[in-house]
């Protein structure tokens, strides 16, 4: 791989020009993206409710022998785990909709970029790699663009949603518990540097 | 499906499956170990919240936190264990197993890859292998992580409380089957998205191959209205997955949810009874968080034994894919070799060869007769389809003919050992595949040590040592995509001085030259009768230049020998090969004229 030029970019201005070249192929469904945020932070409160009303019914009414108190709060978790069905229903729906529609608009520019080009760009460029961009680069794009958003907001919701929750229940025990988030922090950024280059290895074999 | 058919679709595979047996165990034996030490962290979280309820000594509380994680600790190393041991099970298998394939298709004759298209024996080669690999190693961790786990939770769970087991268990039940059925809906969803990606794909190849008829005639908007129609189909078909998908994974949650209210509700009012001092129906605090964790943890291995069995269908379809590749017979299977060659019998013999081609039922060869000695140089001519590049492939037994006998050295070719009868001869084609070696590696090519004085002669005798050595690697450059373009003539070269370095006995071109000027051309000939006196030359040739320089000259038509004799004989003849000297002789005067 010595003749590709991204390798002598180091890997950090790499990623953030990465990251901003598809904000811009974001930008046109900005109103798809806030929908899908909403969406996910409707079902991270969802999901943080229900160890919260599990909380409840076990502090004020299991502890304390209520027998009756615990059938309305057992009422509330369905109607929870109802709420959170739906809407990931929905938001599968609209952000893979949304996925789909981002690729079918990229891969009609992209064709028509192409045929728009001199023969001369034909003579360079063959017609396997011309095909791979319209196909499968986008396909991939697609990917990143559901999978990747999907669990930037939804850990970040969580993130927030539950620490938030931690901290109003105990703050003592709530920062014990995250102080833990940056040596894992760290941990995952050694792992992905290791596992990068192993994927570029295998890639370089096969 | 009964035991002795699956036996036979895994004939291929049980082999490889059983040389790492024992990784396979190490696999189970640390999976078992990790799911016992797994059973173990909820009992130790109860007896710490117990001790804490009954204000035990908070040595005694925290020895049990401590015993908690250390479990989690041992936890780690003993996941590395079963990782290694499953995966590195189905890693050593696939090498295997693709190792198998590449021998078996190398062993396969010519038919076979006019048959099969190389982009499918490709796709067997990596994809269905990977599919195979994934279904050992993450298919078997899968089942024995499912059951083990399944079972000791239970047993753990009754333990604790059998009744309220029973009933969030119950809810858990529908999964495997759900997932098992709408995992199939999603394969074939899958399955109809693939060849939907695949017409994509081939549309947009086919549009970018024709780009400039299609630029030239204007017919860019009605190609691009084409392009989009295909790719809103290919855009329905993710929909439809997507649809179904979008249930999936909510109804799963909503299910094990179920189970988890069951538990809250039933096992919440029992600890609220023993708060209450009926200790008889009641459960403590930490039996209930117990039973909690439990439940968590017995939902995954639930859902994954509904996977395993996708899992397992989709390794059985590539297994039997592979058994296609590794099924495929060899007509063309190897002679006893032990009958000796004759001395002083000719080379080559052809005796009423005839061939039909089987897939067209074309007829090439009819009837033909032919020897050729030791050192005699033989040419080749006959207009397009007239069975020239068909004989040449009989020598070697790339083909069998489909009548008459091939003989080499008065044996018959079916008599021989391949692998000592293709070392015999040695064949160069018009269009030579060369690898993205280096030029050295291309000479001497299979060689383990090359030697690098008989690449230089090779090299020198086919006229090409002279640009290899003023290249600034000499023959260490490197070819292909990423080192030198070679000419057409150049690569026809290569190939002869690589057929060279064989030192053939017979050597076979067809149309070798075609790309080589006639003066370099006389040269190479010359030099290959002073390198290899001994060797009889067959060569195909349309230039009259190069057949005149063999010792004798037959013409081909319908399969058929219509001509014989020299140079001088046929030109008296005035058949086939004087029409061809009197068209190759106006081209060149017209040429002149041109310059």
């Amino acid at each position: 791989m010595m003749d590709d030029p991204n390798i002598t970019l180091d890997e950090k201005s790499l990623d953030a020009a990465l990251l901003r070249r598809l904000a811009a192929y974001a930008r046109p469904y900005r109103k798809d993206l806030a929908v899908a945020a909403g969406l996910l932070l409707l079902i991270t409160l969802g999901e943080m409710a229900e160890p919260y009303l599990i909380m409840i019914i076990i502090d004020q009414h299991i502890a304390k022998g209520d027998i009756a108190g615990i059938l309305p709060y057992a009422g509330l978790f369905l109607l929870a785990m109802l709420w959170v069905f739906a809407l990931q229903t929905w938001q599968t729906v609209q952000t893979r909709g949304m996925g789909q529609k981002i690729m079918l608009d990229l891969r009609a520019a992209i064709f028509a970029k192409i045929h728009a080009q001199s023969s001369r760009f034909f003579d360079k460029n063959p017609v396997g790699g011309l095909m791979t961009r319209v196909i499968y680069d986008v396909e991939t794009l697609n990917q990143l663009f559901t999978a990747g958003v999907s669990a930037v907001f939804q850990d970040f919701f969580t993130l927030v949603v539950a620490g938030f929750v931690l901290m109003r229940m105990d703050w003592r025990l709530g920062l014990l518990s995250i102080s833990l988030l940056p040596l894992l922090g760290w941990c995952t950024l050694i792992f992905r540097r290791r596992a990068r280059e192993n994927f570029r290895k295998v890639r370089e074999n096969t | 499906m009964t035991p002795t058919s699956n036996s036979r679709i895994f004939r291929h595979l049980l082999p490889h499956f059983k040389a790492q047996r024992r990784l396979f165990v190490l696999g189970i034996l640390a999976l078992l170990a990790t799911n016992l030490v797994q059973q173990c962290i909820p009992l130790l979280l109860k007896y710490a919240i117990d001790g804490l309820q009954s204000k035990a000594a908070i040595t005694v509380v925290l020895l049990w936190a401590g015993l908690r994680f250390g479990a989690v600790a041992a936890q780690g190393v003993l996941r590395y264990g079963w990782r290694m041991g499953f995966f590195g099970m189905g890693r050593h298998v696939e090498y295997g197993m693709r190792r198998q394939l590449f021998d078996k298709l190398m062993s396969l004759p010519l038919a076979y890859y006019l048959r099969n298209k190389t982009g499918d024996l490709l796709s067997r080669a990596m994809s269905d292998l990977a599919t195979v690999r994934e279904s050992l190693g993450f298919g078997w961790l899968t089942t024995f992580d499912s059951i083990s786990t399944i079972a000791l939770t239970i047993v753990f769970m009754r333990h604790l409380d059998p009744g309220l087991t029973f009933w969030c268990l119950l809810p858990l039940s529908v999964l495997p089957v759900l997932v098992a059925t709408l995992g199939r809906k999603v394969r074939q969803g899958t399955r109809e998205a693939q060849a939907a990606l695949d017409d994509l794909s081939q549309a947009a190849t086919e549009s970018f191959r024709g780009a400039r008829v299609i630029q030239a005639y204007a017919r860019e908007p009605e190609e691009n209205g084409r392009f989009s129609a295909v790719s809103r189909a290919y855009r329905d078909k993710n929909m439809a997955i997507v649809r179904l998908e979008a249930l999936y994974w909510p109804l799963l949650s909503v299910i094990s949810g179920v189970a988890k209210l069951m538990l809250i509700y039933m096992g919440g009012t029992k600890v609220a009874l023993a708060m209450r001092g009926d200790a008889l129906n009641g459960m403590t605090l930490g039996s209930f968080v117990a039973m909690y964790e439990y439940l968590l943890q017995i939902i995954w291995p639930v859902l994954a034994l509904g996977f395993s069995t996708n899992i397992f269908v989709r390794g059985k379809v590539s297994v039997e894919r592979l058994n296609e590749v590794y099924d495929a017979e060899s007509e063309i299977v190897d002679g006893p070799g032990t009958a000796a060659v004759i001395h002083g019998a000719p080379v080559l013999t052809l005796r009423d060869i005839g061939f039909v081609y089987p897939a067209s039922q074309v007829r090439v060869l009819d009837g033909l007769n032919l020897s050729l000695k030791k050192g005699e140089w033989l040419g080749l001519a006959g207009r397009t389809g007239s069975g020239k590049s068909t004989l040449l492939r009989l020598p070697a037994r790339l083909i069998d003919p489909s009548q008459g006998q091939v003989e080499i050295e008065g044996l018959d070719v079916r008599e021989w050992r391949l692998e000592k009868l293709r070392a015999y001869s040695s064949l160069v084609t018009q269009e030579p595949f060369l690898f993205s070696e280096s030029i050295l590696d291309n000479i001497a090519f299979g060689a383990e040590h090359p030697d690098l004085e008989m690449v230089k002669r090779c090299a020198r005798v086919a006229d090409l040592a002279d640009f290899v050595e003023s290249l600034p690697q000499a023959y260490g450059s490197m070819l292909g995509e990423k080192g030198v373009n070679l000419s057409g003539g150049q690569k026809q070269r290569l190939a002869l001085a690589r057929s060279l370095y064989m030192r053939p006995r017979l050597l076979l071109l067809d149309d070798a030259f075609s790309a080589v000027d006639t003066g370099t051309e006389e040269r190479i000939v010359a030099g290959l009768r002073e390198a290899l006196p001994e060797t009889a030359v067959l060569l195909v040739s349309h230039r009259v230049s190069t057949l005149g320089l063999c010792d004798r000259v037959l013409v081909l038509d319908q399969g058929r020998i219509t001509e014989e004799g020299i140079h001088s004989e046929l030109m008296q003849k005035e058949g086939f090969y004087f029409g061809m000297a009197r068209r190759e002789s106006l081209a060149r005067q017209a040429g002149l004229a041109l310059e």
